[in-house]
């Protein structure tokens, strides 16, 4: 393939870098305990959460990076980040949409989430997230009328202090990882879902979050908790603008699936990649994990990678309940000098517990992407089944693809699979399109959304054409 | 003493200093050194290691060892030669190189087959060359610990375009073996270019008391040259097995191995492929099983370092009562060696509850134009087929076995000896009985 289309494509500009210039609210960089109080009080916190808070950092502290990922990180400073920054409002919080800033409002519909409620989605409830705080939640009365509960994290901690204190760290407790600590430590806002004994949730759920700020991090916390026989399709979705410096993105994400539940997550994650000679981008250090807590529950995770100058991130499923199911579809792109160390864990506990993981790994310029994953069954796991693929993609000579499986079995009954290719578009079907009059980008194009498909076909409609789009844009000018 | 304690080691080093140091040439003494310091820098394997995640180290560090003398007072047991040895066979027994016990036929003067101590002599400076290749600098603790200490071994050295047509058989056996002893055999494989020869190493003894060995082979392909390495683990379950190959090939060369593990409470199989040229390409494939409260490990890693390789990994595994296995596939693509190919396998059965297997398949690839593959599958006998089986009148015990058969039986037939095949067939059938 010629390397002039691949470079043209590559050299894309990442459309979603602009700024907003909005008045913040900013705390002091660094981090110590002081901070972490002051952030607190910002929010009004009950007493419970602080400690909690504290007691991560204290942790924390004893703490190292892990080191163990195919990934080359510039080393962090966490004392030249701010922790929390919010939009002034002239008010204690916006009662209304007339309440917000008009230029919070312009940034959001420029990323094409209007928070109006005539003219967003239909049938997708929004929750908008700019840097640490949320300012907007639409649909709220929809949802109220059925009893789910879809509100920034910080409300759900003054509103539902009970429901926090029993479910918050009970999947990635503070002491999980050196992100998740930190996470644990200074997190500022985020979303909090709960859905009712019996509800099928009537809408879609969405958060997305921008990162505008300079010289802050992201730092969110989402917990959806999905109470026997209910069900919530949730999406996520993230930008940021374009800057020099690495910009630090640590969140955490909980899902508790009861008995009879399913949670459907997925998340469409476009940080700033940084520039094609790597310098900014976002880091993205996440911590994802679900638990299937009761009898037949689901969960399943779906992910879109195409931003961040670094990826982190294991998506994961504890299948505690008999027959639960998890499942794991993701598609990770990196281009330029991005790096990705992405993957999932499956844990089988309960009995005729179900797992499938699909993850699909491109790879173009000199960028590196690596799938890390652990399906591990024990002992009392009796006929639990897995079916893992993991196949990459790779479009320049400079790209690296790696995968990294670990299957540990420890139960007679259960069968596991896993299968893995790593491949380039071959000549002949480059061959193939153009032959049939299809230039080189569009075959390209055609060929990733191919190889993305079972993918694809996991997220809701309107967020998988988006998806195809986005790929199309990472892509474009990438072909080798 | 036991195997963990790092002191014990400076004092075994120095002490074996003594002995030897004089005695060998100097050039070995500072290799042994080098790799002593190495080993010292290394450190010993702990839990966080990757490389050593799933090993229950405790099993190997935990033991009592004594590197004085490996055998009992008394007359050699073991001294029938399995039946499948009909021609050139090196014999070493308890980590001593036995001349009255080998078969050594008159070779012309193209093929060299000696022992260590032997080759020292007659050919040092071969020895020299070989030695200087600097395997000792391996992040393997372990094989420079063997490098540091080993005085035995065997050296096959063939020349140019010389095709040897029979296997060479190396025995090493355990006979009457002392109580916690330490045995070390390092084996140096050279086929000069469009040589080619058949190797076979099997490993038994008689011992009910624990020892342990630990044999490092390198083998060296140049150009055009053909080796097949076929390796038989049978050692008691006393006992502890460590093996090291490493493996360096050049241009077209091709390398094929096959091991099979059935013995020794822990054994540690580390084979490692370096494809410097283009053209290489190794097949390696391989049988495991594990009973009791084995652990056995195959850590294998390939580096695809120059275009056009191709390598092939097919390893199957049945895995029984407590017993624990490992499989580690690593397989690096650098960065311009376009146009490898790689495919692996790993597949296993776990036939009780107990068992425990742990898989990793590691592709790490650096390089756009290649096609790479790998699976890994854990499952049980099939139901189905065993009621088919039944239903025919054949008894469980036997229709088990019979599926256990098929399941290896691509495998065992990709050796070309057919003696050995029948044998280590024999062996491992015999394994699954009990």
């Amino acid at each position: 393939m010629s390397n002039t289309l691949l470079k043209k494509m590559t050299r894309q500009a990442y459309p979603l870098g602009f700024t907003t210039a909005v008045e913040s609210d900013t705390v002091r960089a660094g981090l110590d305990e002081e901070v972490i109080r002051l952030i607190s009080r910002k929010k009004n916190e009950p007493s419970f959460l602080l400690t909690w808070r504290l007691n991560a950092y204290r942790h924390w502290q004893t703490m190292h990076e892990p080191s163990w990922s195919n990934l080359k990180l510039n080393p962090i400073d966490y004392q030249a980040i701010s922790y929390y920054s919010a939009p002034k409002s002239k008010t204690d919080g916006p009662k209304t949409l007339q309440d917000i800033d008009p230029e919070i409002l312009r940034a959001y519909n420029k990323l094409g989430i209007s928070l109006e409620e005539q003219k967003h989605l239909s049938g997708v409830a929004v929750d908008a997230v700019f840097d640490s705080v949320s300012v907007w939640t639409t649909c709220k009365e929809i949802l109220n009328e059925v009893g789910v509960i879809f509100c920034p994290f910080s409300e759900a901690v003054l509103q539902y202090p009970d429901l926090i204190k029993k479910y918050l760290g009970s999947v990635v407790p503070y002491r999980d990882n050196f992100f998740a600590a930190l996470n644990s430590a200074v997190f500022s806002d985020g979303s909090f879902v709960y859905i009712p004994k019996g509800v099928a949730c009537p809408i879609e759920l969405s958060t997305y979050f921008r990162m505008n700020a300079a010289n802050t991090g992201q730092f969110e916390r989402t917990l959806i908790i999905a109470e026997s026989g209910s069900s919530v399709s949730y999406l996520e979705g993230c930008s940021a603008p374009m800057r020099d410096n690495h910009q630090l993105h640590a969140a955490v994400v909980e899902l508790i699936a009861l008995d009879d539940a399913e949670i459907k997550y997925a998340t469409v994650q476009n940080w700033y990649p940084g520039d094609e000679k790597g310098e900014g981008g976002v880091y993205n250090l996440v911590t994802k994990r679900g638990i299937c807590r009761g009898k037949n529950s689901k969960i399943s995770w779906t992910q879109i990678e195409t931003g961040s100058a670094i990826t982190w991130k294991y998506p994961s499923v504890i299948l505690k309940g008999d027959n639960s199911v998890g499942e794991f579809y993701s598609v990770a792109l990196t281009n330029n000098y991005q790096q990705a160390d992405t993957g999932t864990k499956m844990i089988h506990i309960g009995k005729n517990t179900k797992s499938t993981i699909i993850s699909k790994g491109i790879s173009a310029g000199f960028a590196q992407n690596s799938y890390r994953g652990l399906v591990r069954v024990a002992p009392q796991a009796s006929h639990a089944r897995n079916y893992s693929q993991c196949d990459s993609l790779l479009l320049s000579d400079h790209c690296g693809a790696h995968t990294f499986p670990y299957i540990e079995v420890r139960n007679s009954s259960a069968k596991v699979e896993h299968e893995a290719s790593t491949s380039t578009i071959s000549d002949e079907q480059m061959f193939y399109f153009q032959q049939r009059g299809i230039d080189t980008e569009n075959a390209i194009s055609m060929i990733v959304n191919g190889f993305c498909k079972t993918v694809f076909s996991k997220l809701p409609m309107e967020f998988a054409v988006e998806a195809e789009k986005l790929l199309e844009l990472s892509l474009e000018g990438c072909q080798g | 003493m036991n195997f963990s304690d790092v002191e014990f080691w400076k004092q075994a080093f120095t002490w074996r200093s003594s002995v030897l140091d004089g005695n060998e040439p100097t050039w070995l003494s500072k290799i042994r050194k080098l790799a002593f310091l190495n080993f010292l820098k290394q450190g010993l394997p702990h839990k966080k290691l990757e490389d050593w995640k799933y090993n229950d180290l405790n099993k190997l560090l935990l033991r009592d060892i004594c590197l004085t003398g490996a055998e009992r007072e008394g007359a050699l047991s073991v001294l029938d030669r399995p039946n499948y040895v009909n021609s050139n066979c090196l014999v070493f027994v308890n980590g001593r190189y036995c001349p009255e016990l080998s078969l050594r036929n008159e070779f012309s003067a193209n093929i060299n087959v000696y022992s260590f101590s032997e080759a020292l002599k007659i050919i040092p400076s071969l020895m020299k060359f070989l030695f200087f290749k600097k395997t000792y600098q391996t992040k393997q603790a372990f094989t420079s610990l063997n490098t540091a200490f080993a005085r035995e071994g065997y050296v096959l050295h063939i020349s140019r375009e010389v095709q040897l047509n029979l296997p060479i058989y190396i025995l090493f056996i355990g006979d009457h073996v002392n109580n916690n002893s330490l045995m070390y055999t390092h084996n140096f494989i050279l086929l000069e270019k469009g040589a080619k020869a058949t190797v076979v190493e099997h490993f038994y003894d008689d011992a009910s008391e624990p020892y342990m060995h630990s044999n490092f082979t390198e083998m060296y392909l140049l150009d055009n040259a053909v080796l097949t390495h076929y390796h038989l683990g049978d050692a008691s379950l006393a006992s502890c097995h460590l093996a090291d190959w490493h493996v360096s090939q050049g241009k077209n060369s091709v390398f094929r191995s096959f091991s099979c593990a059935l013995g020794s409470d822990f054994s540690r199989h580390d084979l490692h492929v370096q494809l410097d040229a283009s053209g290489a390409q190794c097949d390696l494939s391989g049988l495991y099983h594990v009973k009791q409260t084995q652990e056995l490990d195959y850590h294998t890693s390939i580096n695809h370092v120059k275009p056009n390789c191709k390598s092939h990994e097919y390893y199957k595994g049945i895995l029984n009562d407590s017993g624990h296995g490992i499989f580690n596939g690593k397989v690096t693509v650098y960065p311009n060696a376009q146009k490898s190919q790689t495919s692996q396998l790993n597949k296993n059965i776990l036939l009780s509850d107990r068992a425990e297997i742990d898989t990793k398949p590691e592709l790490k690839i650096y390089a756009d134009d290649v096609k790479c593959t790998h699976g890994a599958t854990v499952g049980q006998l099939s139901e189905d087929e065993l009621f088919y089986l039944r239903a025919r009148g054949i008894g469980e015990d036997v229709a088990r076995r019979f599926l256990l058969k098929a399941f290896i039986s691509d495998i065992v037939d990709t050796i070309d000896i057919a003696a050995f095949r029948d044998y280590m067939l024999n062996r491992m059938m015999r394994a699954l009985e009990v």
